[in-house]
């Protein structure tokens, strides 16, 4: 599985001031990154940068040899749905889809992935993250914690090369968080991901491969802890 | 997508029961509308149908046409002719010499269904129309008529309806050999073939001299027909064009608020993968699949309420290109509001302050 470089990487909102200004970076694969910081110093925006659903201002984001900050839109479209998994602070389930059918959403926009195969695997990956409940229950059914292990499973049924999770812990209990931290670092040193979270947690961020430190000035930049 | 499409109908249920219910009412009003705008224009051309605006009738000028005994049976022959009868020239008879005078008339060819002869009426009679009979003073109109030089047996009144009314003021008898008619009436089929039938008749009424007949018809009826089905097309037109853009504007006030209401699920979708032809075909789909849903129950409705009240019912053809021109609009009025959906920053959703 390929690295994710940020390459001098400077972003703003609109007009407004630098979020992040001439950021370089390395996040490698098959270990697990945080990026710390206090509130709006760009964690987040660091993110979607990485996810390719923001552009940089200048400077670019690769993926292995693959410039994907420069791709058109669908482009990076279709590598959202076939590399990147993404794990949201509020887990952000469809309401009216079962917890499976969540698990599954992501192959819909993944054509090529047989979906009775990834049924099995969505079935697989809710027991391996103990969400043992009938499939068919709806997100507005169960627990705060099971929403977000399914965030999780979500995340992860197609395989991604790189994952996203912003702030995955924020509204679990310590022993869910646990379980998604167990879960993010299965990610990235069995699987081999490029997994990057964004988190207040200093113990989650302790217990990451690297972290990658933003200032309190927003744009001023990060500094890298190994 | 049709999955899909459908999923999210249902959990957007309320604005995709109000997208439906506005495409089924657009399509009520244009389908209950032209039908009775149909109806309406149908009684009124079906009232310029009428016989004595439908009556031709070809006259010798002055006795020198030669019209020939025949010549009404030869007209008739013709398949816009529906009748045609040779009138001979009036002659006064009186029941007694100095009494009221009526005109006395020869019929040439058979009687056409508006002339009923009564049953004591047999041929070498003469019948008396109900106001000739008054005017002679002839009770049932049974008696005998003189013409001063002839007399006549006179078997009954007879009866006679538009557009040979004004024979109920005239006697008829048969024509007798080696008479000839003075006139020819002719009923045409219909209004539009009044002028191709004045042009028949006068051919094929076989005269010697055609320049001395005189053709009299109702002026510019077919003019006038014309006129006013062309002026109700244009209001069933002109009413179709504001509803559809009437529903085309509440349809894209609709859609937008449901892409409004649906901004989360846009952008979680965004962040998953989902291009932008993604979103643009999810909600076009949805507005297509709800409109055409509303836009079938409104053209059913339409139907059973028309039948229903033993009123004139659109025809299918009508009401499948109203459902497929409610359904276009449906997805044009849709389409600014899913391209605004498709370039939706999905950062801007996903962001939690």
């Amino acid at each position: 599985m390929p690295d994710l470089h940020l390459e001098d990487v400077s972003f703003s909102y609109r007009s407004g001031p630098a979020i992040i200004s001439n950021m370089t970076a390395t996040l490698p694969q098959g270990s697990i990154t945080a990026v710390t910081g206090p509130s709006g110093c760009g964690k987040s925006t660091l993110l979607y940068l990485l996810g390719l659903m923001l552009r940089p201002a200048t400077g670019r984001v690769l993926l292995g040899p693959d410039t994907v900050s420069h791709y058109s839109d669908s482009h990076r479209s279709r590598i959202r749905a076939e590399s990147i998994g993404f794990v949201f602070q509020d887990a952000a389930l469809d309401p009216s889809r079962s917890v499976l059918d969540n698990v599954l959403e992501p192959v819909l926009y993944h054509p090529l992935h047989n979906r009775r195969e990834r049924r099995t695997r969505a079935l697989q990956l809710l027991d391996r993250f103990g969400v043992r409940l009938p499939p068919r229950r709806r997100p507005g059914e169960i627990s705060g914690g099971q929403a977000q292990r399914v965030g999780l499973c979500r995340a992860l049924i197609n395989e991604p090369e790189v994952m996203l999770a912003d702030e995955p812990t924020g509204n679990l209990d310590p022993d869910t968080a646990e379980l998604v931290l167990g879960a993010l670092k299965t990610a990235a040193h069995q699987d081999g991901a490029a997994v990057v979270v964004v988190t207040h947690s200093r113990a989650l961020a302790d217990s990451c491969d690297t972290q990658l430190s933003f200032g309190t000035d927003p744009g001023a930049g990060s500094k890298r802890v190994d | 997508m049709l999955i899909e499409s459908i999923r999210a109908l249902r959990a957007g249920a309320a604005t995709s029961a109000l997208l439906a219910l506005t495409a089924a009412a657009a399509t009520s009003v244009i389908l209950l509308a032209t039908a009775e705008t149909l109806q309406a224009e149908r009684t009124i051309l079906g009232s310029l149908e009428a016989p004595e605006l439908r009556l031709i009738i070809l006259r010798d000028i002055d006795g020198s046409a030669g019209l020939p005994p025949k010549a009404a049976e030869r007209i008739q022959a013709a398949s816009s002719v529906e009748w045609a009868v040779g009138l001979g020239e009036a002659t006064d008879v009186s029941v007694f010499e100095g009494g009221p005078a009526v005109p006395l008339r020869a019929l040439f060819g058979t009687a056409p269904p508006p002339l009923r002869f009564p049953p004591t009426y047999f041929e070498g009679n003469v019948a008396l129309g109900e106001r000739a009979a008054v005017k002679a003073g002839l009770i049932d109109g049974l008696g005998t008529v003189s013409s001063g030089m002839r007399a006549h047996s006179a078997g009954g009144s007879f009866d006679v309806d538009e557009p040979l009314g004004f024979l109920a003021s005239s006697a008829i008898r048969q024509a007798e050999p080696g008479e000839q008619p003075s006139q020819i009436a002719i009923l045409a089929e219909e209004v539009a073939a009044l002028d191709a039938t004045a042009r028949f008749a006068v051919d094929a009424a076989g005269v010697s001299s055609p320049t001395r007949l005189s053709v009299s018809m109702p002026d510019d009826i077919e003019t006038l027909r014309s006129a006013i089905a062309g002026e109700i097309g244009n209001s069933g037109r002109t009413l179709t064009l504001l509803v559809l853009s009437g529903a085309a504007g509440l349809l894209a006030l609709i859609t937008s608020v449901g892409v409004v209401l649906r901004r989360t699920d846009l952008g979680r979708r965004r962040a998953l993968g989902a291009t932008r032809g993604y979103i643009l075909r999810l909600v076009l789909s949805q507005a297509a699949i709800t409109s055409i849903a509303g836009a079938v129950v409104g053209a059913a409705a339409s139907h059973l309420y028309r039948w229903y009240s033993s009123q004139l019912v659109p025809s299918l053809e009508f009401s499948i290109a109203t459902v497929v021109l409610v359904t276009a609009a449906s997805m044009m009025a849709g389409l600014i509001p899913a391209i605004g959906a498709s370039l939706r920053d999905p950062v801007r959703v996903l962001r939690i302050p």
